[in-house]
């Protein structure tokens, strides 16, 4: 054995055993028939094209629908995600504070009140990408998802303010599933999150004008902590009542996609009420329009992530039981 | 109008669970439409056929025949062992070759409907595109 199929065979563990055993010889061969007599190290290009056919052989071993649910549900989530970019750019972004901006408080970022505008500006780019290049979707969702995250150390490092984390963290979740948005999808998938960030536009202008009837006290946006109860509880139940009905219909034409789908929405949607949570750890209160508190928020926090794995482990179970 | 939902979901996740088919799996069954081939074969082929535009790794390429197996566009015909090496030989099924005319009849039928609208434009020079694409 020449020390190139050596080191091919030992890429090749990667892919499950049962289809090393079906496959192996057979790739191997190619391998080497593709590298040639003078090649004696794989090329980075094989070492990608074996990492990525392994991850899509495990994700093929976990049945028809593992696929299928996994694109619907990043589908909902960019959806999802897109459509609170757009809520949080035109609502809190884009509006004047009412109070000025006083020394004590973090500068505006140019137009905009905080570093957020970035983010959600990189959100609503990943939604047309999805609409306009499929292909390139995922490179975009995965640069939003970059941004969101580095928000949080441009906020620390700058004297910009940024988004509260119980905003950027289920966007965060959303994104992760968002990633595994397929590039060949059909022209309903990749039009829904533009459609949900439009959507979503109506209501945050509406949310965000000074003369709109939809606002009973302050005319203007008080910010993020003020405005996630509400804002993140009705994503959230948006997505979970979305995920279930499509859930029921797949299920109901025999299709096993709809519990996968489920399965990677749980955590997205449960961190959506992290806020409404934490005012129920707090207990009751004089004054329901103060935001949480900064521990009831941890705690949420860690209780309805660790609720939502226990949920997403049980259900991806039973999902792997019941494949056809 | 309870059933609205219901069906807006149903032609929903049909619309988003169904895929057209992509250019490395037309290839794939263009190739194997002349005769079996086995994996290098295949490999070799889909890039004459694509004109040099698309050379496939061996991990995308058995991907692609595990889900076309699974689809029962291709079937593995026999196996043997050439210099010490395995070859799997695959051809194109019934279900392929109509899959693949299928494919065909869509894309001709587009290509004339694009022939006859640039037919009836103005001719231009039309500067030729560079090999490689522009750089």
């Amino acid at each position: 054995m020449s020390a190139l199929e050596a080191r091919y065979r030992r890429l090749l563990r990667m892919y499950p055993a049962d289809y090393r055993r079906h496959r192996g010889e057979e790739m191997v061969a190619t391998y080497l028939a593709v590298a040639g007599p003078r090649r004696r190290w794989p090329s980075l290009a094989d070492l990608a094209d074996l990492v990525a056919g392994s991850v899509r052989q495990r994700v093929r071993a976990a049945g028809p629908g593992f696929a299928g649910g996994l694109h619907a549900a990043a589908v909902l989530a960019l959806g999802t995600a897109s459509g609170l970019a757009a809520v949080w750019l035109f609502s809190v972004e884009l509006t004047d504070p009412g109070y000025g901006y006083p020394a004590s408080e973090p500068p505006p970022f140019g137009p905009f009140r905080s570093l957020g505008a970035v983010v959600w500006l990189a959100w609503l780019t990943a939604a047309v990408s999805a609409a306009v290049s499929p292909r390139r979707a995922r490179w975009a969702t995965a640069s939003a998802l970059l941004i969101t995250v580095a928000v949080v150390a441009a906020g620390a490092l700058s004297p910009y303010d940024r988004p509260a984390l119980m905003v950027l963290l289920p966007q965060v979740a959303l994104g992760t599933v968002a990633l595994g948005l397929d590039g060949r999808a059909g022209r309903v998938a990749r039009w829904t999150p533009v459609s949900a960030a439009a959507a979503s536009t109506t209501v945050g202008l509406g949310l965000g004008m000074p003369f709109s009837p939809l606002r009973d006290s302050y005319y203007v946006s008080s910010g993020y902590r003020f405005e996630a109860g509400h804002v993140m509880s009705a994503a959230g139940l948006l997505l979970g009542i979305a995920s279930l009905t499509m859930a029921g219909v797949s299920s109901a034409r025999g299709r096993s996609g709809g519990l996968w789908m489920v399965t990677f929405l749980v955590v997205p949607a449960a961190l959506c009420f992290v806020e409404p949570v934490a005012r129920r750890v707090r207990g009751d209160y004089p004054y329901p329009w103060n935001p949480a508190g900064y521990g009831d928020l941890v705690t949420a926090t860690v209780g309805l992530t660790l609720g939502a794995a226990v949920i997403t482990v049980t259900l991806g179970l039973l999902a792997g039981r019941s494949r056809t | 109008m309870p059933w609205l939902p219901v069906c807006l979901s149903i032609r929903y996740i049909v619309a988003v669970t169904n895929t057209p088919m992509r250019e490395p799996t037309f290839l794939i069954l263009t190739a194997l439409a002349r005769g079996p081939l086995h994996g290098y074969g295949l490999i070799s082929e889909v890039e004459t056929l694509s004109g040099g535009r698309l050379a496939l790794r061996p991990g995308t390429l058995y991907g692609a025949l595990d889900r076309l197996t699974d689809d029962e566009l291709v079937e593995a015909e026999r196996e043997e062992v050439v210099d010490g090496r395995l070859r799997r030989y695959y051809r194109l099924t019934d279900k392929g070759e109509g899959a693949l005319r299928a494919e065909t009849e869509r894309m001709r039928r587009n290509v004339e409907a694009a022939e006859e609208r640039l037919g009836s434009r103005p001719l231009r020079n039309v500067a030729p595109r560079p090999v490689g694409g522009a750089a």
